[in-house]
């Protein structure tokens, strides 16, 4: 009993110094925003690091470069886009803003493999390399159907996942928060996906 | 036989089990090597680097000059086919592999690499000391891969060495299902497996020069297989497998990245101890006796299945028109729907099928009505079909994307992996929260995984007929996927996209009651094809296999 009484005292006391502590450090960090530090809010505005006058150029030289998977010209592959991106400090949220940027479409006049007016609602990676991709209703609803889009349109988010976060093995997608039996009528999607068959990755040279 | 050694006695037999992970893998590295130093604390954290080449793995003694951690070059010429070689005055030496070179000189942390005279600056100085050259480790990082003409890896953390792509490790894992049981080989790197069953035994002999496995010996005692040894054999390694009472056929199957030889060893439809059955003495097939599965001489005639006595035809095909109702499926620019194409398709298929093939054909839905993925591979199912074919219409968000395919189960994305994860998420409290138990998955799952063989000749034959009528199409060729419609189907199944319907000159022809027509000619001739193999394989008593690797 005393036992467990002693360590609910050093439990407790440690508890309080940590909270002493962080509201100390909140309470200093209150005049710049610093993302490295901050616990990242789930929505998404504010997951954007706020940039403060002094931070401005920090901000603008912390990049990276990220690959994204859209839609090769002759509609039957993915076609590699490579842009900048702010670096966020979390993988997760870094993970998140792939997405959006993939789902936003290309800058380079590549085609998307993605239907019109897709969300991604939530994004979590598990420690086992199982990231969960919730996407928005129009994933289905808007989806044009065919065995071939289907394909190109799972693998382009997997693959540009996978591809940039080395901590992503396999990806789960949930649409409105469920599993769902299929996309459009033909791939399980209660599966998880890895990287695309080479196939989708490599352009047909052959034919007219 | 005994179990091989993994190790060489070099390393006093001990013996290293590869983790699945890499990084426990290098942890178990790190611990075993520190481990087998036993010189207790204090001492350097670890007294050798490990090479790994396509011999083996061994490991180089570090000494310690002036506390400095320094390697023997001669060592390091046994592992990398090295030479060398000392100056006449004894100040530096030639270390050389072939035509490239780097020339080392005592008491200087400076290397001279190639005629061009690179210069690398090394952590510490060279030193020459009873005959032997001594260099710092970041010579393996800095030098050796510009001497080597190898692929060179070195990892400072683990003081690991790997030359080339270092060796394979190989995993057997065994499944006892309760209608057959799998064994899977699984290999690091692609290495080549030898099928070969005789007598009692299949063996599955494995080329290689070395590799690696936790693996030795399992006692399955299942009926069909007795145990699984995992042997060190002259010319590589060998799998031997000692069938039971119970084994009926085998089929092995190759799957890659990762290399993967899956064997399949299924249970004999008779029991061993029922009634014997009077083996067939006149009106066989006299090649029967040079298939696959021969009556073999050790094996009692109660064994042989009865498949061998009543041979199976090919009688029922299900055939399953894409989509319908709410859902239509694809649509093209000029209205065309794929749930229409599809069903016009499915029955003109069904009608050839029946008329001229006389098999006995069952239409998913025969109206424009909404079926479910799974209760389409149901009905296939329950009236115990021998094909399963689902036609669908393709779609591209570019209108040129143009050609039909034909899809069979991808295992792949169904894969182990895809369950050990899940498996893994369920045990750290993420649950999969779906109508369908993990269970349900496996079953199923597996249910097609049995017939993957015969999907794929269907799928190769369906696509021949298919090019040979459209030869404006480029070829496409058959391709793999995780369809659901196809992953509990319990017969040969093949998933057939007829067109790109958002192509306009392919919806034009779609549409045109002709092209439908000779589209399901074509199917129709694929299928008449896939019959013919069918019957004569199921009447010799052996699965129906493409007698591909």
């Amino acid at each position: 009993m005393s036992k467990k009484g002693f360590f609910l005292a050093v439990s407790l006391a440690i508890a309080l110094i940590a909270t002493v502590v962080s509201f100390t450090f909140w309470l200093l960090d209150q005049p710049i925003a610093d993302p490295g530090e901050a616990e990242m809010p789930v929505d998404d505005e504010l997951a954007l690091p706020v940039a403060s006058d002094e931070e401005l150029d920090d901000a603008t030289e912390r990049r990276i470069r990220v690959t994204l998977y859209l839609l090769s010209d002759s509609g039957m592959a993915l076609a590699p886009e490579d842009r900048e991106i702010a670096l966020v400090d979390s993988v997760q949220e870094q993970a998140k803003q792939v997405i959006r940027e993939l789902l936003a479409g290309s800058r380079t006049g590549l085609g998307s493999p993605l239907p019109q007016g897709v969300q991604l609602r939530e994004l979590f990676i598990t420690p086992q390399g199982l990231a969960f991709m919730d996407l928005s209703q129009e994933l289905i609803s808007n989806h044009i159907g065919g065995s071939s889009a289907e394909e190109l349109t799972v693998y382009s988010l997997s693959n540009t996942l996978i591809a940039n976060f080395p901590a992503v093995k396999r990806v789960q997608f949930l649409v409105e928060g469920r599993e769902v039996p299929t996309l459009a009528g033909h791939l399980d999607l209660t599966l998880s996906y890895g990287r695309g068959p080479r196939r989708l990755e490599q352009e047909s040279t052959s034919g007219p | 036989m005994t179990a091989f050694q993994f190790d060489r006695p070099r390393q006093g037999g001990a013996r290293f089990h590869p983790a699945p992970a890499p990084s426990a893998w290098l942890l178990g590295l790190v611990l075993l090597t520190s481990g087998l130093s036993g010189k207790g604390f204090g001492q350097d954290r670890i007294e050798r680097v490990t090479v790994i080449g396509p011999q083996g793995r061994e490991a180089i003694p570090i000494s310690l000059l002036a506390n400095i951690p320094m390697l023997p070059l001669d060592e390091l010429d046994r592992f990398l086919g090295s030479s060398t070689e000392t100056s006449a005055d004894a100040a530096s030496a030639t270390f050389s592999v072939g035509e490239r070179s780097a020339v080392v000189s005592s008491g200087r942390s400076m290397v001279r690499v190639g005629v061009e005279g690179k210069l690398v600056l090394l952590s510490a100085p060279i030193t020459a000391r009873g005959g032997h050259w001594f260099v710092p480790l970041d010579f393996l990082k800095k030098v050796v891969p510009l001497v080597s003409g190898q692929r060179i890896t070195y990892e400072e953390a683990t003081r690991l060495l790997v030359i080339g792509e270092g060796f394979p490790r190989l995993t057997v894992s065994t499944f006892p299902y309760p209608g057959y049981t799998r064994i899977v080989l699984e290999s690091s790197s692609p290495i080549e497996y030898q099928v070969a069953q005789a007598g009692d035994r299949v063996r599955v002999a494995m080329p290689v020069g070395y590799l690696e496995s936790d693996f030795s010996n399992e006692e399955l005692q299942d009926g069909v297989v007795q145990s699984v040894m995992l042997t060190r054999e002259d010319d590589g390694y060998a799998l031997s497998i000692n069938l039971g009472d119970r084994f009926g056929t085998l089929k092995a199957f190759q799957l890659e990245s990762p290399s993967r030889m899956v064997l399949d060893l299924f249970r004999s439809r008779v029991p061993a101890d029922a009634e014997i059955i009077p083996p067939p003495t006149s009106g066989m097939d006299p090649t029967a006796a040079n298939t696959i599965e021969p009556p073999l001489p050790s094996r009692p005639p109660d064994r042989i299945p009865p498949a061998d006595l009543t041979p199976r035809i090919l009688r029922a095909i299900t055939l399953d028109p894409g989509h319908g109702g709410p859902e239509t499926g694809a649509t093209g620019s000029g209205g065309l729907q794929e749930k229409d194409v599809t069903l016009a398709i499915a029955r003109r298929l069904g009608q050839l099928l029946e008329t001229r093939l006389g098999v006995r054909v069952l239409l998913t839905r025969d109206s424009d009505t909404y079926l479910s993925l799974d209760e389409r591979t149901a009905i296939a199912n329950n009236n115990k079909s021998d094909l399963f074919l689902s036609i669908h219409a393709n779609a591209s968000p570019r209108p040129n994307a143009s050609g039909s395919e034909v899809y069979y189960l991808s295992y792949e994305a169904s894969d182990d992996e895809s369950r050990r994860l899940a498996a893994a998420e369920n045990a750290n409290g993420f649950s999969r929260s779906v109508g369908n138990s993990d269970l349900d998955f496996i079953l199923w799952d597996m249910a097609q995984a049995a017939y993957l063989n015969e999907s794929a000749t269907l799928a190769e034959l369906l696509q021949e007929e298919l090019q040979a009528y459209r030869t404006d199409e480029r070829n496409r060729g058959i391709k793999q996927a995780p369809f659901r419609v196809l992953m509990g189907a319990t017969m040969a199944s093949a998933l057939i996209e007829i067109g790109f319907i958002t192509n306009p000159e392919e919806e034009g022809r779609l549409g045109s009651g002709d092209y439908q027509d000779q589209l399901a000619q074509a199917i129709y001739r694929g299928v008449v094809k896939y019959k013919e193999r069918f019957d004569r394989q199921e009447s010799m008593g052996s699965p129906l296999s493409s007698g591909r690797p």
